[in-house]
This record gives C-alpha cells, structure tokens and sequence, in this order.
C-alpha cells in the first residue's frame, strides 16, 4: 500500500515533466492536440497525488508504523482527529499537501479556461507544472512521506503537545489554500509576460483566485493567532516569530496588489507596478515556506525545520531571475498613458495605500532576516523580537488604518473640494466628537487613542457611505430601508462588499489596539486565598489530577466574580502528555471572554498535593474584536466574491474587441 | 476667543495632559527588553514554561538586582555581557543596528516623495494632454472657418 503512494509519486514526476514538454511544444509548433494533451497530463498528475494523500491517509488511520512519517507524528493513543491532521503536522505531509491543493487548483483553472484565455493557457500549464514539479521532486527524491523503516516499532512516537488543538487541524490547510493559490495569478501574470497579452485580462481572469487566496491566508493567520492565543499560553495572540511574520508578507503584498489592479482596470495604469507585486507576493509565499523548513531564523515553530532551506532558495532566486528577466523584457509593452487628473484622486490616494502596505511588508522582511544579515556584517547575533515590529509598525499601521477610510471615498480622476466635504466632513467630526470623549474617559495613551479614533473615523465613513446608498435607492424605488439596504450590496457586490471587508479589518485593529490596556499578575496562592485584579474577584478553590488515554491532566479550579456577583468558574491545567516523559507538557488556559474583555488564566506550577498553586492572571481587553473582525472579512470576501451579472455584462462589452483578439489568435 | 484658537488650546491642553509620569523600574518592565534562552523565542515576560531553566533564573536574578537598587540599563547590560547581544528582545539603537530601525521609515519616507514626484509629472502630463487636445480642437475650428472662406471666395471667383 504505501508503495502505492511511493510510485504514484514518481509517476507524477514523469507525468509533469511530459506536461510540461508537451505544453511547450504544443504552443512551439502550434498544435492543440498537443496543448490539450498537457492538459490532461495535469489531470493524471492531479489523480497520483491523490492516490499518494488517500495513502498517507490510510496509513495514519491504520496506525501503520513501518512508515518513518507517520510513526513521527502519531501514536496509538492519539485521538482520531489529531491523527487526521497530523498528516500535514511534519514537512513531508505538509508538502504532499501543499503539491495536491496546487494540482486541485491546477485542474480548476484548466476546467474554467477550456473556452477562454487560450493564448495565454499553454504558458499558465508550464508555470504550474513546474511549480508542481519542484514539489513532487522533493516529495519522490529528497524528503518522501512514504519512507520505510527497516522494523516496526510497537508505537509511534506521538504528535507534539502543541498541535493537538482544533486551531492547529484547520490552521495549516487554510494557510496552504492561500499560499497556494497566489501561484494562479503569479502564472498568469508569467504567461502573459510570454505571450505579451498584457491587457488587464489576466487580472480580470484571476480576480477570484487572488481574493480566494488573499481571504484564506487572512484567515489561516487569524486561526494561528487564535490557536498561539490558547494554547501557547503567554497571554498574547502574535509575538513577531519569524514565521507568522513569512505569513503576514505574502499577505500585504497580496492586499497591496488587490487595490493596485483596480487602477490598472480603471486607468490601464500601474501594469507593471502589478507584475511586480505578484511576482513578489508568490516569491513570498514560497520564503514562508523556506523560513519555517530551514530553521535558519529561530523560531516558534521549530519543529517544523529541516535541510530543505537550499532546495526552497535555489527555487525562490530561480523565479525572480526569470520573472524580473521577462518582465525586463516586456517593459516596452507595458507602458501605459500614466496620466491623473488630479493630485487629490482615488488613485493617488491608492498609491499611498500601496506605499504603505509594501512599507510594512518591507519593515517586517527586514527585521525577520536582520539577524541573519547582522551575523553576516558583525559576526554578532542578535534578535529582533515584538518591541522592534511594534515600535516600527504601530506608526505605519495607523497611517494605513487613516488610509483604509481615506482612500475608498476619494473620487476617481479629480476630487473636488466639495467631494471631500461631503464624504469627509461628518465622519471628521464625528471621529475627533468620538476622540476627545475617550480622551475625557481617561484613555491618554498617545498610538491607542489616535487607534480608536481613527476606528471611529474609518467606520463613520463606511456608515456614511452605506447611508447614502440606501437613501438613493429608497429615492429611485421606493423600497424600504432594509430590502434597499441588502439590494445596494447585492448589486455592487465588489463595491460594498469591499467596505464591509473593510470593517472587518477596522474591528481587527480594535482589537489589537486593546492590548495597550493589558493588565497582568503573577500570584502563589493558597487554596480558598482570592486576588483581586480590576474588576475580579478570583478565588483558588481546588487542584485535582486525573489521566486520560493520551495524557495526565492537572487542573486547578478558580471561582471568578466581579462585583459581589458570581460569574462561574475556570479551570486551567497543565497537561503531561504521556510517552513525552515529564517535561512535554502543555498548559491550557482558561478564558472568560467578553466583548469587553478577556479573563486570561494561566496555571504556572503547583504543589503535588494542592495546597498552593501559581497563576498568571491576565485581562485582555476587546480581544474578542478581533475573531468577530475575521467572520466579518470572512462576510465581506464572500459578498464580493459572488458572481456578478452586471459586472460581467460591461466586461463584455468593454473587453469584447481583447476576447475577439484572443479568439482569433486561438 | 475665536473658534480657532479654542480648538489650539484644546489641542494642547491634550497633548500636555497624556500621562507622563516617573514609575519605579519592576520585573516586567526589565523582562520586556530580555529574550528567554531556552529556545521559545519569547520575550522574557511571555515564557511560561514551568520549568523553564532560563527564565526562572533570569527573572530572580532581576529582582534581586532590582531591590538592591540597579537601574534597568544597568540589569540589561548584564545580562548582556552574560548571554551577548541576543538576549535583548530587540537591537540596541546604536551602530549598524540602526540600519533596521531607521531604513523601514527612510524608505516610506523617500518612496513617498518619489510617488509624488510621479503623480505631479503625470498631472503635469494630462494638462499637456487637456491643452493639446484644446488647441487642436481650436485649430480644426480656425481650419473649418477659413475652408469656408476659402470656399465662398472660390465660388465667388468662379
């Protein structure tokens, strides 16, 4: 059986380097049949990694300990779920994984451009495969998931502590889908480099990949944020580790691209602005992977490392040697009129947007590999750790937040100073009526006030902008508030779905902008001894100790009321994972959230017998801002990513004499 | 007073009133510039490891230094001298460590002027366009006017 997943792997090889000869040929001398067979062959590489995942599956779920990947990361006493997930726990599976959603993808874009795009195809096949191929290469020849041992141990060895957590079976996947999928636009953009069909239909073409990847990286960084906030128990969701940082580049990178190619599809501007961005985005994607696999930066994540680092930067220099080459190549074809009507515009105003985002992307790249750089010119290591990217990144992130009110509003071409009254003067007033009165609330602390305010800001002119849209259809129809309301969204989806993604990142940076209030305790307490932290009353009741199949649990219960009122009871424990010995432990923290607030409880020692115990008590204020952020970005993507007659009709219309082109060449 | 100048010394007054007040150093505030050691990459204040071989030491190391009176420079230096420049949680701002501190907000800086500088030039360049586009509509008008007279002289003529 795994032989099955072994050969099939080597297959797939084969398979894609046939794809990808037969694709180039078949554009070389002209021949469909040829380009249709390329076609398929990515079908049939599709099919072996299948074959190969279903394997490593079967493998797990049979506890088959003869395989070196699966008796690494699992045991007998694993609970079914965390056997699953641990397929993609290590870098083989992550890989296998990482190659099969690629192929998964692969199939689709081929599906949907059987009747457009043809031009461009062959090109966007090669791509790729290549890409498949470079993961295929490392899954056959240098790090296969079906290797086997020569005996078969009794056990497996048992899936880290750290990664038996619900965030971890849905973090990794939706991490891949985005990191992944941003090489659908990057092919395109390479395939029309090729061709130099450098119109905007190969960003209209990919539109929904980019936002299907942009909204799962988001949210797979969120999920990560959410499983370091309970499970790794220092009281925090982000701490600037190198490798959430390799997730949040491709991320910005990704936004900044979003926004561009709206003036390229407007203005037929920025063309080549918009190559750069998603070649840097998926180059970024790929170094995210190289930083977590090379171990070369610490890092949090550290069992993820390996000596697959050289293999991911000969790939990552290997692309942008050939995509900057071609794009070099192809700059006279991309030079467009570059003219604005005015330097107050929508479109100046998005140029900023992007000169930040790439600021804080930059910012970010430089201090993740500052260490490294440093060791190389001084000889000295040193880290750069969250005071560093907080300290930088705060400033540029308001600037941003002003930015994420700002720019949407801003007439296209030329904003008069009537626009800018009309959209601005109220949410201005509202903002600074909304800051002064958190000012006399008593928040002075300089970056979370000017936060809050922009927050205030930002959402002002969203309401407002809703608002009026609403007005204007209840003018025209009739209708009432709430079917005007939905039938404003439902017929500018991109438009107003994009506000609503807006608020969600608004709430998001509430939410972050809450931690300034932190307030933290380390106690030893006696059992029936209370503390007193703001608000709480939390009083240490008892300790009991129990085991379960996989793990001894020790659990302290600690009685919380606020104000003479009781609000229940926490429980955190330390759990002892069996088969680690005694030092693979986990804490597990206990949290009463609210929107107000989170009561974060950690236990940090205690005596065998119960009579004291060590806690760090920590209240995180409007932590719960920022999940609710993520459903409603969540919400917001998936209103914008609705397919759109309207919108499709003045494509048509607009781009019927490039589709006719394109026909015609086909 | 006028609306302009209440509004300035509103201004002020808040800018005056954010709390700036002088703290005795604690733990926390000294654990924050320290990494742990053990490997977890956390800032000292955020490992909870419960048996952490660097971060218990550490942190008792920083409340005696504390209690007899030492400064946080003072803490952090040696801890410093024990471990070298990598147990502080971020560089020190001084020599080729202030390339990464100071190069994000240059390059902000520099890559704003740069894109104003282009949206001037491409302003600059759609006025050109506008004007060009003007003349030349004033020109085929002029042209159309003299045709005419042109036209009539050559009927009149004939």
């Amino acid at each position: 059986m795994v032989d099955l997943g072994y050969f099939s792997m080597l297959i797939a090889v084969v398979i894609s380097v046939y794809g990808i000869v037969a694709a180039a040929m078949g554009k070389r001398f002209n021949r469909a049949e040829l380009i249709r067979s390329a076609e398929n062959s990515a079908f049939a590489v599709a099919g072996l990694l299948t074959i190969g995942l279903a394997v490593l599956f079967y493998s797990f779920l049979t506890h088959n300990y003869r395989v070196a990947y699966v008796a690494s990361y699992s045991s007998n006493n694993l609970p079914l779920v965390y056997t699953i997930s641990a397929v993609w726990a290590g870098q083989e599976g992550s890989l296998l994984l990482w190659g099969w959603l690629l192929t998964v993808f692969t199939v689709i874009v081929i599906l949907q451009n059987r009747r457009q795009n043809r031009a461009l195809m062959p090109y966007v096949v090669i791509v790729l495969m290549i890409i498949i191929l470079f993961f295929l290469i490392l899954l056959t020849f240098i790090t296969s998931p079906f290797k086997k041992l020569d005996f078969l141990p009794a056990d497996g060895q048992g899936l880290n502590p750290l990664l038996q957590n619900p965030g971890m079976i849905f973090h990794p996947p939706l991490l891949f889908l985005g990191y992944v999928g941003f090489s659908i636009p990057f092919a395109f953009a390479i395939a029309a480099l090729i061709t130099g069909q450098l119109g905007d239909m190969w960003i209209r073409s990919t539109r929904r990949w980019t936002i299907f990847s942009w909204f799962f990286l988001g949210i797979g960084i969120l999920l990560g944020a959410k499983w370091a906030y309970v499970e790794l128990g220092w009281g925090g969701y982000w701490a600037w580790d190198p490798v959430e940082n390799a997730s949040l580049m491709p991320w910005l990178t990704g936004t900044a691209y979003l926004h561009s190619v709206m003036i390229q599809e407007k203005k037929n501007m920025l063309k080549v602005w918009n190559v750069i961005l998603i070649i840097l985005t998926f180059v970024l994607s790929i170094f995210g992977t190289f930083i977590t696999r090379s171990g070369i930066i610490s890092s949090v994540h550290s069992f993820g490392q390996s000596a697959l680092g050289p293999f991911f930067l000969i790939f990552i220099g290997i692309t942008l040697v050939a995509a900057f080459s071609l794009l070099l190549h192809r700059i006279p074809l991309l030079k467009s009129t570059n003219e604005l009507d005015s330097i107050v515009s929508r479109e100046s105003s998005f140029l900023f947007n992007n000169l930040i985002l790439i600021g804080v992307a930059f910012s970010i790249f430089l201090g993740t590999v500052f260490p490294i750089i440093s060791e190389a010119v001084r000889g000295v290591k040193i880290t750069v750790g969250a005071p560093f990217f907080n300290q930088v990144n705060v400033p540029i992130g308001l600037v941003l937040l002003f930015l994420t009110g700002l720019c949407p509003l801003i007439a296209w071409g030329k904003a008069s100073v009537r626009n800018l009254r009309i959209n601005f003067l109220i949410p201005f007033i509202i903002a600074l009526a909304g800051g002064t009165g958190l000012f006399v609330a008593g928040i002075r602390q300089g970056y979370p006030l000017i936060a809050f305010t922009l927050c205030i800001f930002v959402l002002s002119t969203i309401v407002l902008e809703y608002f009026r849209g609403v007005k204007a259809r209840r003018k025209m129809t009739s209708e009432n508030y709430l079917t005007a309301f939905i039938r404003l969204i439902w017929r500018n989806k991109r438009r107003y779905g994009g506000y609503i993604v807006h608020v969600g990142m608004v709430l998001i940076f509430l939410g972050i902008a809450g931690s300034a209030f932190n307030t933290e305790k380390e106690i030893n307490m006696s059992r029936g001894e209370s503390v007193q932290l703001r608000d709480y009353k939390i009083t240490y009741e008892k300790l009991v100790s129990y085991p379960t199949k996989s793990k001894n649990v020790v659990s302290a219960t600690l009685s919380i009321s606020r104000d003479g009122r009781s609000l229940g009871f926490l429980s955190p424990s330390i759990e002892i994972y069996k088969g680690y010995g005694e030092a693979q432990t986990a804490t597990e923290v206990a949290i009463r959230s609210s929107l107000k607030e989170d009561l974060y409880i950690i236990l940090a020692g205690y005596k065998a017998d119960g009579v004291s115990a060590s806690f760090k008590i920590i209240i995180n204020p409007l932590v719960a801002w920022i999940w609710i952020g993520g459903f409603v970005l969540a919400l917001g993507t998936i209103v914008v990513m609705l397919p759109d007659r309207r919108e499709k009709r003045r494509l048509l219309v607009k781009y019927s004499r490039e589709v006719f082109s394109n026909e015609i060449q086909k | 007073m006028k609306f302009k100048n209440k509004v300035s010394v509103i201004i002020i007054l808040m800018i005056f009133s954010f709390n700036i007040s002088v703290f005795a150093t604690t733990l926390e505030e000294v654990s924050n510039e320290l990494v742990c050691q053990c490997g977890c990459t956390l800032i000292l204040t955020n490992c909870n490891h419960s048996s952490c071989g660097f971060a218990i030491p550490m942190r008792k190391i920083i409340t005696e230094k504390l209690s007899k009176g030492e400064t946080k420079k003072q803490i952090v230096e040696y801890f410093v001298s024990q471990y070298g420049e990598a147990v502080l949680a971020s560089p020190a701002k001084k020599g080729f460590n202030l390339t990464v501190w100071i190069l994000p907000f240059v390059s902000i800086i520099v890559g704003g002027c740069i894109i104003t500088l282009i949206i001037f030039i491409w302003v600059k360049r759609r006025r050109q366009t506008l004007v060009y586009e003007g003349a030349n509509e004033i020109q085929t008008k002029i042209d159309d006017k003299y045709e005419k007279i042109f036209d009539r002289e050559i009927k009149d003529f004939e």
